[in-house]
């Protein structure tokens, strides 16, 4: 039989006997990034959207305080913070930082970025992610006074990674800085393609960073997680990002798989109209569910599983919801106990990302004594979608993996899942136990780690038995690099990209 | 041609009609606000935005406002995106008809090629293409960049960056319009033989090249064009597996953008360029149709 030299090749490459491309060739002179969660689609670059956009963000602009490879808060802009009263805060505005077109950044630039944010005709999505903000004023070039609604002791911990914008792009009518952001972060905007690629160029001038590890940086969104291995693999990417567990394997083929802690988490929770109105039903749901099993088959290694309403480490962690909460007997008595004739059958919305993870909850809850079907949703905003959830007679479930927790602290959760302007109760129709609002604020107040930590338990008993949504796991942030980049620990949940650099073959 | 542009014109206000249709089934598609600002939007910012999108407006008006926009050329503008819904759409089409032109061509040469090939087998053994159709674009589309992406290295795995990127995309959707138009194709070919003027060439002893040319392959090619130019409206839509596997910025990712963030006016958008490069293909087609096929229509013997 004859084989062309054409033919040889596709047989070999489809066994898998070709050699890989030489990555480790010399550190690229730019550096791509195959992603999707850090950028979402690209079709948008607003940085005053949501904190969950990192990408471009983090590289444009820089925040009021960073996380060192520890987690803890370090001076960024903000060169010293302190709590002068007990709704206000004092941060020191560094005042070497300057603008990409050359002006200098002073801290009225940082209050108008926080008047902009917490303006609810400018729709910005940081609004509730920084609450209890109130006002933010700047007496003097370097001097940022933020007013908290609330005595807050946490206050840098949840606008520490707010972007500070221009104040004048900010004022400027057409809005430029949601199409033409001009930062003070290490890189500038060089092209952005909406929906596909954004390209970046080292300034050469950052305070902290004149000369960033890679100078050209280019993070294409790529949605489909074995295209971007397959980019990773091939060259055209030296970081993949979002390496689902299943391909693994096929990374490890041809670059190495770095994994660090994430930023979100994986929770149900529910449309809370009968029979989720019950608390008794919810926490029946709670005791269904086999988390560790759950974080197994679907997350393997790529999780830790949900103990507490953050992972460990995070400020607040408290074991609230330890593995042995697992016991279907307890669930079905519950069932019984709220008068419910089981199996109860519910609903759980579930987006693509989510269909292993409801497979597996569906069995689970089944032997708690519920009768799962599983509604596919084409995406994790349909979950939310106001008027599909008002025709809904009935209470129903969803899963996701979201809530992208910047502070690093349970107050994310706690203000998301628990407070009074909750989105849990604003959306989705839940009605807190009213001594958490009380409990929430003397959380949020506390400044002293250890005092805050007791408030979070004690938050935490009121709220278990409440049980307005069961956490279930925290999938780490999983990523392919090429032998070419050098890519150490971070804590951020997010890529660093000030924290790469070439590495020699 | 007067069909043709019948038709086209039916067409057209048929296209009308379903983006009035989208206008009155908006509340089907879910909510605008809620999905854009998202779950933690407060109720002060929801407001915000359902006025900015003119939510608030009467129902008729919110229906009828943008078909009276589209007539003065206004396409709106996309709440997602915020940005001209037209501009959005002009650059998507720009890649999907880059992919389309190259696909196209390629897959129509191919497929009558390879039409002709399997008119010549069995009939049986002619059918045996169809196994290829029953693999799934998306297993072929990830095979392919494996081996040719990973592999090779000769183009690139994904985005967007000229020619090069859309080569391998281009040469997939090529492949499976060439496979389904042979299968056609070949289908014609058999039927053209059993009709009397092909009897009836052959009774002539005519050579066997001009039966084919001329009383096999001319006849078919109405049929190549009519099926061709439905593929190239189905390509000017968005290949959507292949925008989403390679990553491609094209119209059918913007249109689930669209879809999934409930933004109207981007859909409306997206949908007027996909069902006018529709239109447009079938009216090539259709008018391409009557002057190829050489055999007698009512029209002509009147």
């Amino acid at each position: 039989m004859h084989l062309s030299r054409r033919s040889l090749l596709l047989a070999l490459a489809a066994s898998g006997a070709l050699p890989r491309h030489p990555l480790a060739q010399g550190a690229p002179a730019t550096l791509t990034v195959s992603q999707f969660s850090e950028t979402r689609d690209l079709s948008a670059i607003d940085p005053m959207r949501s904190l969950d956009f990192t990408i471009p963000t983090s590289l444009i602009f820089d925040p009021l305080l960073e996380r060192d490879a520890e987690g803890h808060l370090v001076p960024a802009l903000a060169t010293a913070w302190e709590r002068v009263a007990p709704t206000t805060w004092r941060f020191t505005i560094r005042g070497d930082a300057r603008f990409h077109d050359g002006s200098l950044l002073t801290a009225r630039d940082a209050a108008a970025t926080f008047a902009f944010l917490l303006d609810p005709a400018n729709r910005s999505g940081l609004r509730l992610q920084v609450q209890p903000m109130q006002r933010a004023e700047a007496p003097d070039d370097t001097t940022l006074l933020l007013h908290t609604s609330v005595p807050t002791g946490l206050l840098p911990q949840i606008v520490g990674a707010v972007p500070v914008l221009s104040a004048a792009q900010l004022a400027a009518p057409d809005a430029p800085f949601r199409t033409r952001p001009i930062g003070s972060g290490p890189w500038r905007l060089a092209a952005w393609r909406p929906g596909e690629r954004v390209e970046l160029e080292a300034t050469g001038a950052h305070w902290a960073m004149p000369a960033p590890g890679f100078g050209r940086i280019t993070v294409r969104a790529v949605p489909e997680a074995s295209t971007r291995v397959a980019d990773l693999l091939s060259g055209g990417a030296q970081i993949a990002g979002d390496i689902p567990p299943g391909l693994a394997a096929r990374v490890a083929r041809g670059a190495r798989l770095v994994m660090q802690p994430g930023a979100r988490t994986q929770y149900l929770s529910f449309w809370f109209r009968p029979p989720f109105d019950d608390a008794r039903v919810r926490l029946a749901v709670h005791h269904a569910i086999d988390r560790k099993a759950l974080a197994e088959a679907t997350w393997g290694a790529f999780a830790d599983v949900a103990t507490g309403v953050v992972p460990t480490g995070f400020g607040g962690y408290t074991e609230a919801f330890p593995l042995s909460d697992h016991d279907p007997d307890r669930a079905r008595a519950l069932l019984r106990e709220a008068g419910i004739t089981t199996p109860l059958a519910v609903e759980l919305d579930t987006p693509p990302a989510e269909i292993q993870a409801a497979q597996v909850l569906q069995a689970q809850l089944a032997r708690g004594g519920f009768a799962v079907r599983i509604n596919p949703l084409e995406s994790i905003a349909a979950a939310f979608d106001a008027r599909r959830l008002a025709a809904q007679e009935r209470g129903r479930m969803f899963v996701v993996t979201a809530l992208d927790n910047h502070a690093h602290d349970a107050v994310r959760p706690f203000t998301a899942f628990y407070a009074e302007n909750g989105f849990l109760k604003g959306s989705m129709g839940y009605k807190p136990d009213a001594r958490m609002a009380a409990l929430l604020s003397a959380y949020m107040a506390e400044g002293d780690a250890a005092a805050r930590l007791r408030a979070a338990e004690a938050l935490m008993a009121v709220a278990k038995a409440d049980a307005p949504a069961s956490f279930l796991a925290f999938p780490k942030a999983a990523y392919g690099v090429a032998a070419g980049v050098e890519m150490p620990r971070t804590a951020h949940g997010r890529l660093d990209f000030a924290a790469l650099r070439p590495r020699a073959a | 041609m007067t069909s043709a542009l019948r038709s086209l014109l039916g067409g057209a206000l048929a296209l009308l009609v379903a983006l009035l249709v989208l206008g009155l089934a908006a509340d089907l598609l879910g909510d605008p606000v809620s999905r854009q600002i998202g779950p933690e939007g407060d109720a002060a910012a929801s407001a915000a935005l359902r006025a900015a999108l003119g939510l608030d407006a009467p129902w008729l008006e919110r229906v009828l406002r943008p078909m009276l926009d589209l007539f003065r050329g206004d396409l709106g503008t996309s709440s997602w995106l915020r940005r001209p819904a037209g501009e959005a759409v002009a650059e998507a089409l720009g890649v999907t008809l880059r992919l389309a032109l190259l696909a196209w061509p390629v897959g129509l040469a191919a497929g009558a090629a390879l039409g002709l090939a399997l008119a010549a087998l069995p009939a049986r053994l002619a059918r045996l293409p169809l196994l290829l159709l029953a693999v799934p674009g998306f297993v072929v589309a990830v095979v392919a960049v494996e081996v040719f992406a990973v592999g090779l290295g000769w183009v690139p795995a994904a985005g967007y960056a000229g020619l090069r990127s859309l080569l391998l995309p281009a040469a997939l959707l090529a492949g499976a319009l060439a496979v389904k138009l042979a299968l056609i194709l070949q289908d014609g070919l058999r039927a053209i033989a059993t009709e009397p003027f092909a009897i009836f060439a052959e009774a002539r002893g005519l050579s066997a090249t001009r039966r084919l040319l001329a009383y096999r392959l001319l006849p078919a090619s109405a049929l190549l064009a009519r099926f061709g130019a439905l593929q190239a409206g189905y390509l000017l839509g968005g290949a959507l597996v292949m925008e989403t596997v390679f990553a491609l910025p094209g119209l059918g990712r913007l249109a689930v953008l669209a879809l999934q963030h409930g933004d109207l006016p981007l859909l409306r958008a997206a949908m007027l360029a996909a069902g006018t490069g529709f239109l447009v293909a079938r009216f090539v087609a259709e008018a391409a149709q009557a002057a190829l096929d050489p055999r007698p229509t009512a029209a002509r013997i009147a």
